[in-house]
């Protein structure tokens, strides 16, 4: 195969290709220097003032440093502009000024030579500005993301190419290319809100971009994994990456540092949070129905359906939006282990993908993990009996253990700060969500549009978000229902009409309880444990998730049962879900398209360093707003000498001359983890909350010398990342060695 | 097995009779109160503005119940006020209730407040409108037994379907059920829930007329509560308690429902809501019922049905114009159309030929009891039809049912029409003097047709938001086909073309380009013209034909074409559904939530244009106010409950005086006094000032008249007449099954 012309030829240009870019990214990157000064009046605000222009500079990722000094934060804004560029050839939004800062540190992606390059500022008029020089560093950014792109091209074209080749020696199934065509119709179709090159504005989307830069930074900061994101919270560090697990966002978080823009990147994850739906919802229900079509079908109903669209792309949930992709392996998993006879030897790996989908949710979204521990409890009280199982019981036991070791890596630090850490968090158990829950009539609405609000306090159905599951999912609930009633099911005596019957009831159930109708203000009311679960759910339109699911393979369990019956009404079914994917899926698709607002972000600096959602991971007390770049203030008689800050880190030398104890507040939110000492004789300084919870470094009396505070991870979330990296190695191994097993039994049969 | 099962049935139902004795105790559970105020003791000022203040009460908790606030207030001139129950930290939905404004002159006012878990913090919050706290006599909150009345109710009907369920699922299992009638049965229920999917809501929207047809159920339940006049001709709590004849004018048929339903205790608008449901299943039993009768194919019945069912204009009449009484005449139209169609095309000598008079006489009765523009519409069609087919129309036995069926909807319904002839004739009222606009403009757009996917619309001009008032896009595709078929298939089918035509003609003369001005100008024939209003209109008629059509024409495809066939009627069943699905979406998406529990909120002068008040009325002029009495009558002890007055006078000035009561001065209210003679008090010849009841009050006199809405002696007769026809009918259907059973007996 290696032999083959096109091989050669494409081998030939890849190597070509690499040599120049391997080149370009040896080569030292430039600077350029810029003197000047702008004074702006105080009182009169200006727009797009040019302070700098006619400034040449050949394609690629640079860097913005323009001096300056301002007494006022977000009072001016300075970015960059050129007239002469074609559209797009020029990327990037600019920065705002704070009064703590120097100068300002802004990316900008420039696809053509220029010689008229400006620099530009927009000054609210308050206060005083005044910039000085200007810097304008180049970055090999552009060349690491040529780099990317040609790797990803090759791997792309190389893979065609050997299927080709392969199909020719080994022909391929038509069934198993129809497979391939189909879900990657659906994975195209479901990638089109990310092929329009912005970001769609959701309620969450800042958040989770800030997540994706938390991780970047973090990452470039020499942290791994991430725990603190550095630059958050105007450089003070948030602890969101400990109680928010980001593992799937250090996707995008390398494609950064690779050099591509925030939406880039944010949308080439979604693209491959889709596909990864698309093939593990596919795996998974091809698998429970033993039928690739069904399992075709069932994949389109899931990855199209109106929860995935709502939250991925309309509130643009990337935490909910992301546990969704692995919904479907626990319910194959539980399927298999509740259903499958334990005495056959296959049945010694049901645990798998039990395993695989629990760690994936606890490692994207923990409120979809309780909702699927809900469930799986649910399922294990029905089937109580076979719980008892010694083999049953110990596929579930692997499952839960493993999902536990390879997610043990971030569950310590959760627990560790959940325990000993007094977040906000902890303080939510007021809020009630009954209020927010649905009507009857959203779950049965089909053409949804992104609508305006999501329902609160009675609004109803009325220019309600999508907050439903479609009408195609209930109409195959309505008749998997009817043929139950009419002892459709009765001759069947498998496991799988039972385990669909229980699966059937566990949906209606979790859609009744996504209602305003759920008396979840009654349950808040029972006990203060029961009122922080439920409070902190928010929405009780998260159970639409796995109803989702639950119905998606009740409707796939009618295809089965009318295609096993060679009955019409099986075509007639998967018109209906051809009809409810088109109408209904797709119809959103094209509404969002049209309705949402957008965002084109190239540098995360004009996002500001300042959202936190609803602030949930701060100590409690502290005024979220009240927080902007900063510098250390000290109390007493400390005298500060000199102040580095970094990344989660701070060196201060600093002298107390008086008797008596001192202290100074070092702009970094205090959380468990960060630690003081003197570096001239290695004393451990105590740490202690300052004003609005920054760190207070407590400076004993007579102290001199040079103070280092940083962040350190607890040698015991050391040994927990170490459990999981084993447990990933361990599972590679067993997984690798199963398969061989499995290839030499099969060759020697 | 089957005797253990039928065992086990009969224990369910003996268990569901013990729990429904159980629960019926607390229906007769007596009232207590448990929070009461007299006026100035109300509370503290919360809010004092220059146009208003608030006072709320202490706070007090409610259990699970459903309470009723009563207010006794003394108001004077240019004064009201406002008053609701409140509450903090309560759970959702735990309490529904609206406030209620009371005016000036209304002495008492109560309203019901629905509990459905505790609240430990509620109270009383009054805004006083030019008011004080003195003008607030007594405010008492007493808990009733109206939720265990709702309980039993529900119980019951909950266990009602229980046991249907059962039963049905008995019979499929024992396959007397067979596999048609379950597609049947599952695709109607699954249409009507589709039709009703706006109303899957805890809450409702408004529409067009909804406030007037909200009054119209409310307030028959408070007329038939008060117990003022049965059958109900004027509505009690209309107009600030004149009363309004809207009965005489407007059938209440169908509205018994709604009404019976908040006689139980249900509020307005979940009672409003059960009834649309009604409606829907109503609409889609009694079109399946004449369809299949007429088509003999059960698919091809469902699939009329359907059409029926899902058509925009039926789904635009439910819940965007909240049209009541056309929608409520659409249930029965089926009928009439059965009716028809067997007694032109059945054998005449068949024994069974006379019953079909009884679709007709049921249908056309049931629609003019519900709306007189679609009997006007219906009248008109029966006519052209009866010209059209005139041979048949004149044969023998034809032409005897066709008159009986005539005859005996006059006659049963004469209870009805006859007063609302005479009131017609006897009186003034505003419709009569309305200005006949020109209704052309008013039609339809010929594009607007074609409109494939029905949204909520909202103007009835021009394609912008327009309303869809169409047959629905399925409907028009088997139209449009049709006459292709027929020309392909060189088939000759009389009944398909006629409904084609039918409806393709009455589609045509809903539009713009009907010269309806024209036609107008004609006389009488104008005038009568005139009352349809909109062209659109005949879109009902248009609708009933085409889904008749699509029947017959499923039935002629099944039977006659191949797969090309049935894949088309495939495309038109999926294109009806989808349509459906989007309108009703629509409706849902574009209609703002109205939480409506309170009639007492409504206010009481939701009436459209006032069409049936005197013409001397004028609606701004109405207000509560005591009797008017001239100089030197004296009245006392003046009680009023709906129409019904209980006053003493005295007449002290030695001439004839006259009293004007809080009633509207309509034909058919009666005095009853304790003396007898001429000296008397009478109804005047003569109304008072805004069309008033003026009694005329002899000299002298002194004593306790009472008066209540009475109606005419010809009103009686005309109640007898019809009761007797009933009777006669009951009768004559017991007579013929009787004979049948002895016949079949007979004959082994």
């Amino acid at each position: 195969m290696w032999k083959k012309k096109p091989f050669v030829a494409a081998t030939v240009v890849l190597g070509l290709l690499l040599l120049f870019l391997f080149i370009k990214l040896i080569m030292p990157c430039k600077e350029y220097h810029f003197e000047g000064g702008y004074a702006f009046e105080t009182g009169v605000a200006t727009s797009n003032t040019v302070i700098y222009d006619g400034i040449s500079l050949t394609p690629g990722v640079y860097r913005i440093e323009l001096a300056y000094e301002t007494d006022t934060d977000l009072g001016a804004y300075c970015n960059v502009q050129d007239g002469t560029v074609y559209t797009g050839g020029l990327l990037c939004n600019g920065e705002h000024m704070y009064s703590a800062l120097e100068k300002t540190e802004y990316e900008m992606w420039l696809y053509e030579s220029t010689e008229n390059l400006q620099v530009v500022l927009t000054f609210a008029g308050n206060g005083n500005l005044t910039t000085g020089n200007l810097k304008i560093v180049e970055t090999n950014q552009l060349w690491t993301m040529l780099l990317t792109m040609v790797l990803f091209g090759a791997a792309v074209f190389y893979s065609v190419l050997a299927f080709y080749y392969y199909d020719k020696e080994h022909p391929v199934s038509k069934e198993k290319k129809q497979v391939f065509f189909f879900l990657a119709v659906i994975s195209f179709i479901a990638s089109l809100p990310y092929l329009y090159g912005c970001s769609y504005t959701g309620a969450d989307l800042t958040y989770h971009l800030q997540r994706i830069e938390g991780v970047k930074d973090g990452l470039l900061s020499g942290q791994f994994p991430v725990r603190l994101e550095p630059k958050w919270v105007y450089n003070h560090g948030y602890a969101d990456a400990i109680f928010y697990c980001n593992a799937l966002l250090y996707f995008p978080a390398v494609l950064r540092i690779l050099g591509f823009t925030v939406t880039a990147s944010y949308n080439v994850y979604c693209i491959f949070l889709t596909i990864a739906t698309v093939w593990i919802s596919y795996y998974s229900f091809s698998r429970i129905f033993k039928n690739d079509t069904i399992g075709v079908i069932c994949s389109a109903l899931y990855t199209l359906s109106v929860f995935r669209i709502y939250k991925l792309v309309i509130t643009t949930a990337v935490g909910e939006g992301s546990a969704v992709t692995f919904i479907p392996l626990v319910i194959y998993g539980l399927y298999r282990v509740f259903s499958e006879e334990p005495k056959e030897p296959k049945y010694k790996t049901a645990w798998v993908p039990i395993m695989l989908g629990y760690a994936g949710l606890i490692q994207t979204h923990v409120l979809t993990c309780e909702i699927t521990a809900l469930v799986t409890v649910i399922i294990c009280l029905i089937y109580i009996r076979k719980i008892f199982c010694k083999d049953t019981f110990w596929e579930l036991a692997k499952g839960a253990m493993g999902a536990l070791l390879l997610s043990i890596w971030f569950l310590i630090p959760f627990l560790d700060y959940y325990v000993t850490q007094d977040v906000h968090i902890k303080h939510v158990s007021a809020r009630t969500i009954q209020s927010s829950g649905l009507t009857l009539a959203h779950l049965l609405f089909h053409f949804w549009n992104n609508g305006a609000h999501t329902p609160a306090d009675g609004s109803g159905v009325y220019h309600s978000h999508p907050v439903g599951i479609g009408l195609v999912l209930i109409i195959g609930l309505g008749l998997f229902l009817i043929l139950w009633f009419s002892g459709a099911f009765q001759k069947m005596d498998d496991g799988f009409a039972s385990f669909t019957k229980r699966i059937s009831l566990i949906g209606i159930i979790l859609l009744v309880m996504s209602l305003n109708v759920f008396p979840w203000d009654k349950i808040q009311d029972l006990h203060p444990v029961a009122a922080s679960l439920v409070s902190s759910l928010q929405f009780p339109n998260r159970f639409l998730g796995w109803g989702s699911v639950c119905l998606i393979l009740v409707f796939g369990f009618c295809l089965w049962y009318f295609c096993s019956k060679g009955s019409k009404a099986y075509w007639i079914m998967v018109a209906v879900a051809l009809l409810g994917v088109t109408s209904s899926g797709m119809y959103l698709l094209d509404y969002v398209k049209m309705g949402q607002g957008y965002y084109e972000l190239y540098n995360e600096e004009s996002m500001g360093f300042g959202y936190i959602s609803g602030g949930e991971y701060v100590i409690e007390g502290t005024d979220a707003d009240k927080l902007s770049f900063a510098k250390p203030e000290v109390y007493g008689d400390v005298e500060l000498l000199s102040y580095e800050k970094g990344c989660l880190q701070a060196t201060l030398t600093c002298v107390n001359p008086s008797g008596e104890q001192g202290y100074v507040d070092v702009p970094l939110l205090l959380y468990k983890g960060y630690e003081a000492f003197c570096q001239e004789t290695e004393e451990e300084i105590e740490l202690t909350y300052g004003k609005n919870n920054v760190i207070r470094a407590l400076i004993p009396a007579g102290f001199e010398g040079s103070l280092k505070i940083g962040f350190v991870s607890p040698i015991y979330w050391r040994i927990a990342e170490i459990i999981s990296a084993l447990t990933i190695a361990m599972l590679l191994v067993t997984g690798w060695k199963y398969r061989r097993k499995k290839d030499v039994k099969k060759e020697m049969q | 097995m089957l005797r253990k099962k039928c065992n086990r049935f009969v224990l369910l139902l003996i268990a569901e009779l013990l729990l429904i004795l159980l629960l019926i105790p607390g229906c007769f559970r007596k009232e207590e109160v448990v929070f009461s105020v007299v006026g100035e003791d109300i509370g503290q000022s919360v809010v004092s503005m220059d146009t208003y203040k608030i006072f709320s009460s202490e706070m007090f908790s409610l259990e699970p119940a459903v309470y009723q606030v009563r207010v006794q207030t003394r108001l004077s001139e240019g004064k009201s006020l406002y008053t609701e129950l409140k509450y903090d930290n309560a759970n959702f939905n735990a309490v529904k209730t609206n406030g209620v404004t009371i005016f000036s002159g209304c002495e008492y006012t109560d309203f019901e407040v629905y509990v459905s878990d505790t609240v430990s913090n509620a109270y009383m919050q009054c805004y006083f409108y030019g008011s004080d706290t003195n003008d607030l006599l007594q405010l008492d909150i007493y808990k009733t037994a109206i939720g265990n009345r709702l309980l039993v109710f529900m119980v019951i009907i909950g266990m009602a379907i229980l046991d249907g369920m059962l039963l049905l699922r008995k019979g499929i299992l024992e396959q007397r059920v067979t596999k048609k009638q379950q597609i049947v049965l599952w695709t109607l229920t699954a249409g009507v829930l589709l039709a009703y999917f706006p109303y899957l809501t805890d809450y409702f929207s408004l529409g067009a007329d909804s406030l007037f047809h909200l009054e119209r159920v409310a307030n028959l339940k408070e007329t038939l509560m008060n117990g003022t006049s049965l059958p109900v001709r004027i509505q009690d709590r209309w107009l600030y308690e004149h009363g309004y004849a809207v009965s005489f004018f407007y059938g209440d048929l169908c509205l018994f429902v709604p009404a019976l339903l908040m006689l139980i205790g249900f509020p307005l608008m979940t009672a409003y809501k059960m009834f649309v449901f009604v409606v829907m299943a109503a609409t889609a039993a009694v079109a399946y019922h004449c369809f299949k009768k007429c088509v003999k194919n059960e698919y091809a019945a469902l699939f009329g049905s359907m059409i029926y069912l899902l058509a925009p204009y039926r789904i635009f009449n439910v819940y965007s114009r909240w049209a009541v009484g056309e929608y409520t005449a659409m249930i029965f139209l089926p009928m009439v159309c059965c009716g028809l169609y067997l007694l032109y095309t059945e054998n005449v000598e068949s024994q069974d030929y006379k019953k079909h008079k009884w679709y007709v006489i049921w249908g056309l009765a049931a629609i003019l009891q519900c709306h007189i523009i679609t009997t006007e519409l219906v009248g008109i069609s029966i006519l052209l039809v009866c010209l059209l087919f005139w041979k048949k129309t004149f044969r023998k036995q034809t032409f005897l049912q066709l008159t009986l069926a005539a005859g005996l909807t006059l006659l049963v319904t004469a209870w009805y029409w006859l007063p609302m002839v005479y009131m017609l004739g006897s009186d003034a009222y505003i419709f009569q003097a309305l200005p006949q606009t020109k209704m052309q403009s008013r039609g339809l757009w010929f594009a607007s047709i074609f409109q494939l996917l029905p949204n909520k619309g909202s103007a009835q001009n021009g394609m912008v938001q327009c309303e869809p008032v169409h047959i629905g896009v399925g409907a028009f595709m088997l139209l449009v086909v049709y006459p292709v078929w027929k020309f392909l298939a060189k088939k000759k089918d009389g009944i398909c073309t006629f409904l084609a035509a039918g409806s393709a003609v009455t589609i045509i003369i809903s539009t713009r380009y009907f010269p309806w001005d024209g036609i107008m100008e004609i006389p009488v024939i104008g005038y009568v013209i005139s009352a349809m209003q909109f062209p659109s209109r005949w879109m009902i008629v248009a609708t009933v034909l085409a889904a008749m059509f699509a029947a017959f024409f499923f039935e002629k495809v099944i039977m006659e074409s191949g797969t090309l066939g049935k894949a088309f009627l495939a495309c038109v069943a999926a294109i009806t559904v989808v349509c459906a699905v989007y309108h009703v979406n629509d409706v849902a998406f574009e209609s703002g939530a109205v939480y409506l529990y309170e009639e007492e909120n409504m206010g009481t002068i939701s009436v459209g244009n006032g069409e049936y008040m005197l013409q001397e009325v004028a609606l701004s002029e109405l207000r509560y106010h005591e009797p008017v009495a001239e100089e030197g009558l004296e009245w006392s002890g003046y009680k009023k409950k709906g129409t019904h007055i209980t006053i003493s006078l005295a007449n002290t000035s030695g001439k004839v005086r006259y009293l004007e009561v809080p009633l509207m001065g309509y034909k058919g209210y009666g005095i009853k006094t304790e003396k007898t003679g001429a000296d008397i008090p009478v109804i005047a010849a003569e109304r008072g000032s805004h069309g008033d009841l003026r009694i005329e009050v002899p000299a002298g006199y002194e004593g306790t008249i009472q008066i209540a809405y009475e109606g005419l002696a010809l009103f009686k007769a005309a109640e007898v007449v019809s009761l007797v026809t009933l009777l006669a009918m009951a009768g004559w259907y017991i007579y013929m099954e009787r004979r049948k059973v002895q016949e079949g007996k007979k004959n082994g």
